[in-house]
């Protein structure tokens, strides 16, 4: 279980977001999703973020 | 001579012939009756010198005697007994010139000048057979014995001479006409079949000027002439035209494929996100089936996905298919550009700039495969122009009569090769795709034109469809 995390995903795609902000919230964390990696930054600098998006958005 | 050089070969050839053939008689005509006159001037020198020598041997002593009545009589026997009564008239003069005798003593009396009458007589070495008289007159010196004793003036009756040129002339004209026409006629026809081939050929060109058609081997000429080699080079010409046209056309075909193609790593992209989100949601579906809410809103994104994943393959599908569905184009048509278009915009992070404001009836007139295939070549030109976090514009307008469409980019512009395959209809140069080429002749099938322009480090390209069908692609 994630209870506790903070994660920040990076997804441009709509449908692959929600599915994954659906299931992480289920699994009990606390999900912040940006569409770019540029406004993800904020986000990241939180020591216990942890990430996970699609890698090929360079910041814009 | 402008006006011989309208006529055609196939007519003037034959013509020079049979004119050739005219000429050639009249001029085989004129040396025949040369010919004719020079046989009977012959004749009548020989009859003139015979008839002066008979009367110059039979009057001789009589004039050298001054025998007046002698003279006469001889005369008289002459003019009676003489070949076919050639002689119509005789008078002979002494040494002096004085007439001392004469067959009519009416026209020469006696001891009248000879000169009167001599006057215009010719002498028998120089006698030619008139063209238009009867007679001859001709005057001859009496030689006895080797010595000139008095002069001759003769007429002679040349009416059978000049009446048997005249109908030899006749035959002849005749002849020669009716040789003439019929080699004239013969010439026509033979340079007429001769080049029949060329005839043929020049028709040929002619009547399929845009889809040359090969000659028939039954028609191809027998033998290695000049005439079956011209036509074997023109059916290698119009092999090698249909064998280009073939292989443009399927060039054209494959682009539609290929404009797909160039889509396919943002469209696999396009499918493959919102596969990976299904899955997920599917997992989700599985791993919390006993809470409905949760169930509820996966089964939400599950007809999200399957619908937009059902819009893009509908796209593409009806990308592929275009050319032959012939349907009218519509508004949904510019959202599938849009839809294709988006995930390789998204790929290298461009913005698209889109506005199509138009309204339904008014693109029916217009097909939606050219409309389509050229807009998404236009569109993918700007994207691969603009480069990454390039802008890219495209709009959509029509007005009473046209439809106009602008896509823009902010690329560098388009190079000589790529201006030349849009704008113009010239030989492609090597190099470079087709794409431009099929949007230039697609918009040429519809009437319509395409307008370059650049400016403020925008590369604008407008077309402009006419809305009233293709009745005249001129204007």
């Amino acid at each position: 279980m994630l209870n506790g995390f903070r994660i920040a995903l990076v997804e441009d795609d709509e449908i692959m977001g929600h599915s994954l902000v659906q299931r992480l919230e289920l699994e009990g964390a606390e999900v912040i999703w940006m569409k770019q990696v540029g406004r993800a930054i904020g986000a990241l600098r939180t020591p216990r973020a942890h990430r996970r998006g699609d890698l090929r958005h360079p910041p814009a | 001579m402008s006006a011989i050089l309208r006529i055609p070969l196939s007519i003037r050839v034959p013509l020079l012939t049979a004119l050739l053939m005219v000429a050639l008689g009249v001029v085989a005509s004129q040396q025949v009756l040369a010919a004719l006159d020079r046989l009977q001037d012959a004749r009548i020198r020989e009859i003139a010198r015979l008839h002066v020598e008979t009367l110059s041997v039979a009057l001789g002593p009589h004039v050298l005697r001054d025998d007046v009545w002698e003279v006469y009589d001889t005369l008289q026997r002459a003019a009676g007994e003489g070949e076919g009564r050639r002689m119509i008239f005789t008078a002979v003069a002494d040494e002096d010139g004085r007439v001392i005798a004469a067959t009519l003593p009416d026209r020469a009396p006696l001891d009248s000048s000879i000169a009167e009458i001599s006057d215009g007589a010719q002498p028998p070495a120089n006698l030619t057979v008139p063209s238009d008289e009867e007679t001859l007159r001709l005057v001859a010196p009496l030689v006895y014995q080797g010595r000139e004793v008095g002069q001759v003036v003769t007429e002679l009756d040349v009416a059978d001479l000049v009446a048997e040129r005249r109908r030899a002339g006749r035959l002849l004209l005749l002849g020669n006409a009716v040789a003439t026409g019929v080699l004239a006629l013969l010439g026509y026809f033979l340079m007429r079949r001769m080049l029949r081939p060329i005839t043929r050929l020049s028709q040929r060109m002619r009547d399929t000027s845009d889809q040359p058609e090969q000659v028939p081997e039954t028609e191809i000429p027998r033998g290695d002439t000049e005439l079956s080699r011209l036509v074997h080079t023109y059916n290698a010409m119009a092999r090698t035209l249909v064998a280009k046209r073939d292989a443009e056309r399927r060039l054209a075909e494959r682009e539609r494929f290929v404009s797909l193609g160039r889509l396919s790593s943002a469209l696999a992209h396009e499918i493959n996100n919102p596969l990976g989100g299904l899955l997920n949601a599917a997992d989700t579906i599985r791993e919390y089936a006993d809470r409905p809410e949760v169930v509820r809103r996966s089964a939400e994104l599950l007809t999200r996905g399957l619908n937009h994943l059902r819009d893009v393959s509908r796209a593409m599908l009806e990308q592929n298919r275009l050319d032959r569905s012939g349907a009218a184009l519509s508004a949904e048509d510019f959202e599938d550009i849009h839809l294709l278009i988006g995930p390789e915009i998204n790929r290298q992070a461009q913005r698209l700039s889109w506005k199509v404001e138009v309204t339904p009836t008014a693109l029916e007139v217009l097909p939606a495969g050219p409309v389509r295939q050229s807009a998404l070549n236009l569109l993918l030109n700007a994207s691969a122009a603009a480069g990454r976090q390039g802008r890219v514009w495209f709009r959509v307008a029509p007005d009473r009569d046209h439809l106009h469409m602008m896509v823009a980019d902010t690329g560098p512009g388009l190079s000589g090769s790529a201006r030349t395959r849009l704008l113009s209809s010239g030989p492609v140069p090597p190099g470079g795709g087709v794409g431009l080429r099929l949007v230039h002749d697609l918009v040429e099938e519809l009437g319509g034109v395409i307008q370059l322009d650049r400016r403020d480090g925008r590369t604008e390209i407008a077309v402009s469809l006419p809305l009233k069908g293709k009745e005249d692609p001129q204007c």
